[in-house]
């Protein structure tokens, strides 16, 4: 069980930085994710732990030790390839014991080691079948088990659910997670889907471009996102545009095209800044009579509503006609429906909406 | 001493030591033999009793350097001829009882003593692509940048020491010595005399550009202005490969169409199977059986004559008749399966369509399907030229004796000549002819190497 | 007859004739073999006989040439393939801009005129061997000079095939392999070489058949000897009995059965891929069925 530090990377390819000054570590024994969008800088950041990029600048450290110069072929690590990558050529327990093989372990020795492990993973007995006889959820357990065979200090799987589908993903979001807490070690998992990331992970980091954004618990990153990108990147968010007002230490006023509205500061937005208020769409509901803060109030158009079982989504007037805002009220008992173009007045708690420094938003 | 030693009858131990060069008088090949390749390049008598026979120079009559005038020859083709032999220090001699002595003349296919140094132009290429490779890994640690398309170290890295090692032996070895350096030695030879081994390295080892002046110019002293034997030749075997290649192309052409556009499946296969069991048997058996066919009892001559076209056996040998069908079918498989992968990825709707709008045939096949078959074109073309006007097999079994095959002439210079650097000059010019025909090949029809090489 | 009938015709007539073009001499040049006339023809035919297939086992050169061929094939095997397996390799790893110019180098053998070959080759070894002081006698030996000439272009022709399969190969394999703590050896042999098993024999069948029919360069490099090959051109240029017609019959034979034998694999082979294929369809089916089982089971 291992440590994964690294210590100011940087990754460059030419003329073109992959990733920028990234600072973090990884706790032992930790389910880590990386999230973010494709091209971000995730999958570089995971070769480069797992030996097959070496960093421009900065160094990787894995239980303290520097791994810089080592082979992936000599880290304690073990990488689970998007693709999986199992030898087609080799039966189910030669791929699950390849890395005793390689080691010079005996023949009953490997076959032993592969039988416990089939049983860890739930296919006991199929260790003579061919890759090619497996279903898609059977490969990815294999895989795994092959990279645990290494005994790992640390395990790193690049968005090994993508080629899944829907439910078998989250059937296997569960499996993981259970097996990582039953071995134990450390786990780095990279993936653009925020749900895996926000179920499965003890902290994520958010990055986009090459730099990590923030790195938090599922919670911190969805309730107190650090910068713009983050907020609109996890979860649905409304981006109010506007200047800051007022600003102290708990609240800033955004002077919006819908009025002045409140948000919380935590990031040290001064009068005069520009600035996104961001609202999540559970957040916003239709103001009654008990709602008087001004700053707390706005008013807008109905574009349309969609009824989507457990919520209903309301579309409102933005400033971009092509991405209005969003309301999602919980589907009980005194749902109103509204019709197209009414104008409503909507209403949030701003102990739940964010203020941020203006930034980068996440592409739709 | 000296004088005591009766001059002696010399037995030689090889016929067919002087062979008739093919001068521009005598066109006719000699008959080849298991000969050496180089009948001078060592004679070293031996006489029995003696250690090392460094102190006789035999000098035969009118054979000095056997290079520039092979037409002093004498004409004799094989059996004993009478040769006088000098003895120029007579003191280092063994003491022999007086009587007749019978010298052997031994040749030998080569020198025992290795020639000199010479090729110092070469020693350089040579340390200088092992050095680069040393030093570059060094180079680009300092660097820190460079071009990132060698960047040695890291394939180190990307493949461990020993398969780097094991994937740049091979190929830097494959492409150095095997490719690069024996080309540019032969261009260099080609620009040498052609010397005694010993010779080598001496004064008398010059550059020199008469081998090339030859093939244009023939011998000093000769009474025409040009090389007219030789040139004929060069020329001829250029115009014929063209020939060949253009009825080659004619006669495929309509088989890869079909095959390409008609025929599927199982039955293609087949197709393919068909085609491809002739060109399994040897080249050599091929040809031969053209042979069968065109000669004077063989087939074709008894059917003209049984249905009375002929009076007489027509030689189609010497006609070239032979020798042409010969060399359009041997690389038929080279013209056919280019044509076939270039016309099958045409979509055949493009074909219907043109029908459709009421196109003439010629019209649907120069308008459409060559032009998109262009690459294919270009790569059966190209190799059948090539190895048309580098064919030696047909031309040796099938040529008649007044069709020389420019590849022929060189295959002489080499066996019965004797003349490796005239030889080589002239393999050179054949190099470069086929190197202009693919630069034309690849200009005129658009394509790059990879297309050409593609089977 | 209509013009659409017409042509039917005479592209059957055309095909036909092709094929005559194709087959015909060889059908005579086997008839040939049987015949008792001491010149090898088909006509006049003077009795039918098998003599010429013992007189060819009788012929000393022939079955020497027969051995030196084998001999100087499994030297070429044993120096082509791996050349030409580290030149693919070489070219999938050198970069974007050198990889023309080297492919452009490597490739060029496979367009050089095969006499030119042999005549650079054993010049090259002539003078070179002398500068650098090697053994006169292994430089100018006829085998070695043969292997190494022809090994020269049929590496590029064995290259081509190993590109053919080496561009289909999962990179991330290698990778996989690396990571789970093998050494680039090991990678290269447990991992690589299985890969490309099927190249390999491809290469090795190709070079041996190559090297054995070579004419051009190896008359050149066999230095007063000779190969199969070379011996029979010799024969069918000056030679005058129908011995020779008895080889081409046996090689012609040895052909056939091994042509027929490559396909009824072939033909077996898609059996099975037809099978297997198949089988992949319905798994997949099977796959999300009982995924949704299970994630049903489960629960969240």
């Amino acid at each position: 069980m291992s440590s994964v530090e690294l210590d100011q990377v940087t990754i460059r390819f030419g003329d073109f930085v992959a990733v920028d000054n990234c600072n973090l570590t990884i706790e032992s024994g930790e389910f880590f994710s990386f999230l973010g969008p494709s091209g971000c800088g995730k999958t570089t950041i995971l070769r480069a732990i797992s030996g097959f990029n070496e960093p421009t600048d900065g160094s990787v450290h894995i239980g303290s030790k520097d791994m810089r110069g080592i082979g992936p072929n000599n880290r304690p690590t073990a990488l689970i390839f998007q693709n999986l990558a199992l030898f087609p050529l080799m039966s189910v327990a030669d791929n699950i014991a390849f890395a005793l093989e390689v080691r010079g372990i005996k023949y009953n020795e490997r076959r032993r080691r592969a039988e416990e492990l089939l049983d860890l993973i739930a296919l006991p007995g199929q260790g003579d079948k061919m890759v090619s006889e497996l279903s898609g959820g059977q490969m990815q357990r294999v895989a795994i088990a092959r990279a645990l065979a290494v005994e790992p200090e640390v395990l790193l799987l690049d968005e090994p659910l993508s080629a899944l589908d829907l439910k078998l993903r989250q059937h296997m979001r569960t499996e993981l997670r259970s097996i990582q807490q039953r071995v134990g070690i450390t786990f780095i998992y990279i993936t653009h889907d925020q749900g895996e990331a926000l179920t499965m992970s003890d902290r994520i980091a958010v990055m986009s471009a090459g730099i990590v954004q923030q790195v938090g618990n599922g919670s911190e990153i969805y309730n107190n996102p650090a910068t713009s990108f983050v907020a609109s990147f996890v979860g649905e968010n409304n981006a109010f545009p506007g200047k800051v007002s007022k600003a102290d230490s708990e609240f800033a006023v955004i002077d919006t095209s819908f009025g002045s509205l409140r948000g919380v500061n935590n990031r040290g937005l001064s009068e005069g800044d520009d600035a996104f208020l961001f609202i999540r769409p559970e957040v916003l509901y239709p103001a009654t009579s008990d709602d008087t803060d001004e700053d707390a109030l706005f008013e807008s158009e109905v574009m349309k509503e969609e009824f989507e079982g457990s919520f209903l989504h309301v579309f409102l007037r933005s400033e971009n006609p092509d991405k209005p805002y969003k309301m999602a009220i919980v589907n009980n008992a005194n749902v109103q429906r509204r019709s197209t173009g009414e104008m409503v007045k909507i209403a949030f708690d701003p102990r739940r909406a964010v203020a941020l420094p203006y930034g980068e938003l996440a592409d739709e | 001493m000296s004088d005591g030693l009766p001059s002696s009858h010399i037995i030689l131990a090889q016929s067919g030591i002087m062979p008739s060069l093919p001068t521009p008088s005598e066109p006719k090949p000699t008959p080849e033999t298991a000969a050496p390749s180089s009948p001078f390049s060592g004679i070293t008598p031996s006489l029995p009793g003696s250690g090392t026979p460094s102190s006789i120079t035999p000098s035969l009559p009118g054979f000095s350097a056997p290079s520039t005038s092979p037409s002093s020859s004498p004409n004799a083709s094989s059996g004993t001829s009478n040769l006088n032999i000098t003895i120029t220090n007579p003191d280092k001699l063994p003491d022999l009882p007086p009587g007749q002595h019978e010298l052997k003349l031994v040749i030998q296919d080569g020198s025992q003593q290795p020639p000199a140094d010479t090729g110092l132009g070469f020693i350089e290429i040579f340390i200088a692509v092992v050095a680069a490779l040393l030093i570059a890994p060094f180079v680009q640690r300092q660097a820190g940048k460079w071009s990132a398309n060698l960047n040695a170290f890291q394939f180190v890295q990307r493949n461990g020491i020993a398969i780097s090692a094991y994937l740049l032996f091979f190929t830097v070895g494959w492409i150095v010595f095997m490719i690069v350096l024996p080309q540019l030695y032969m261009f260099d030879f080609s620009f040498r005399h052609n010397l005694n081994p010993s010779e080598i390295g001496g004064p008398a080892d010059t550059y020199t550009l008469k081998n090339y002046i030859y093939l244009i110019f023939g011998r000093e002293g000769d009474s025409d202005l040009l090389n007219w034997l030789h040139l004929a030749v060069f020329t001829k075997t250029i115009i014929a490969s063209v020939i060949v290649t253009i009825i080659n192309f004619a006669l495929c052409y309509p088989l890869a169409y079909f095959m390409a556009q008609s025929v599927r499946g199982s039955n293609q296969r087949l197709l393919f199977l068909c085609l491809l069991l002739p060109f399994w048997v040897n080249e050599i058996l091929r040809a031969f059986a053209f042979k069968l066919i065109f000669a004077d009892l063989g087939l074709m001559n008894s059917f003209l004559i049984g249905i009375g076209i002929l009076d007489q056996p027509y030689d189609f040998l010497s006609a070239n008749v032979a020798l042409y069908t010969g060399l359009t079918y041997a690389y038929i498989l080279l013209m056919i399966f280019p044509l076939y992968n270039a016309i099958e990825s045409l979509d055949p709707n493009q074909v219907e369509a043109a029908r459709d709008m009421g196109a003439s045939w010629i019209k649907i096949h120069t308008r459409i399907v060559m032009p998109h078959a262009k690459p294919g074109i270009a790569s059966g073309c190209t190799m059948v030229f090539m190895l048309t006007a580098g064919a030696l097999a047909a031309p040796n079994i099938l040529g008649g004796p007044s069709s020389l095959w420019f590849t022929q002439i060189i295959y002489q210079w080499y066996n019965t000549g004797g003349n490796w650097p005239q030889g080589s000059a002239y393999a050179f010019v054949l190099l470069i002819s086929c190197i202009i025909f693919v630069r034309i090949m690849m200009r005129v029809f658009n394509v790059g190497l990879g297309d050409i090489a593609k089977r | 007859m209509s013009t659409e009938h017409l042509r039917k015709w005479v592209i059957r007539g055309y095909i036909a004739l092709f094929f005559l073009y194709l087959f015909g001499p060889l059908l005579i040049m086997s008839a040939s073999a049987f015949n008792a006339s001491s010149y090898p023809t088909i006509t006049p035919w003077e009795g039918t006989t098998v003599k010429w297939f013992g007189e060819l086992a009788d012929n000393e050169r022939l079955v020497s040439g027969l051995f030196n061929s084998i001999w100087i094939g499994i030297g070429v095997v044993a120096l082509s393939v791996p050349t030409a397996l580290a030149g693919a390799i070489m070219l999938m790893q050198v970069g974007e801009r050198v990889r023309p110019i080297y492919y452009t180098i490597v490739v060029s053998p496979v367009l050089v005129p095969g006499v030119i070959i042999g005549i650079s080759t054993v010049i090259f070894w002539e003078r070179f061997g002398s500068i650098v002081g090697l053994d006169y006698e292994t430089t100018n030996n006829p085998f070695f000079l043969t292997i190494v000439g022809q090994s020269t272009f049929i590496s590029a022709y064995c290259m081509l095939v190993f590109i053919a399969r080496l561009q289909r190969f999962d990179k991330t394999q290698e990778e996989a392999a690396l990571d789970l703590g093998a050494t680039h050896v090991q990678v290269f042999w447990k991992v690589l070489i299985p890969f490309l098993r099927p190249a390999v024999l491809s290469s090795v069948v190709l070079a041996f058949l190559t090297s054995f029919e070579n004419y051009n360069t190896t008359v050149f490099t066999m230095v007063a000897r000779g190969t199969l090959t070379t011996e029979l051109a010799g024969l069918a240029r000056f030679g005058v009995n129908p011995s020779i017609s008895a080889l081409a019959v046996v090689i012609m034979g040895l052909t056939l059965i091994g042509a027929v034998i490559y396909e009824v694999k072939k033909r077996r082979e898609e059996v099975i891929i037809d099978k297997s294929k198949k089988r992949a369809a319905m798994k997949r089916t099977k796959d999300t069925e009982a995924a949704a089982k299970q994630a049903a089971t489960v629960g969240a």
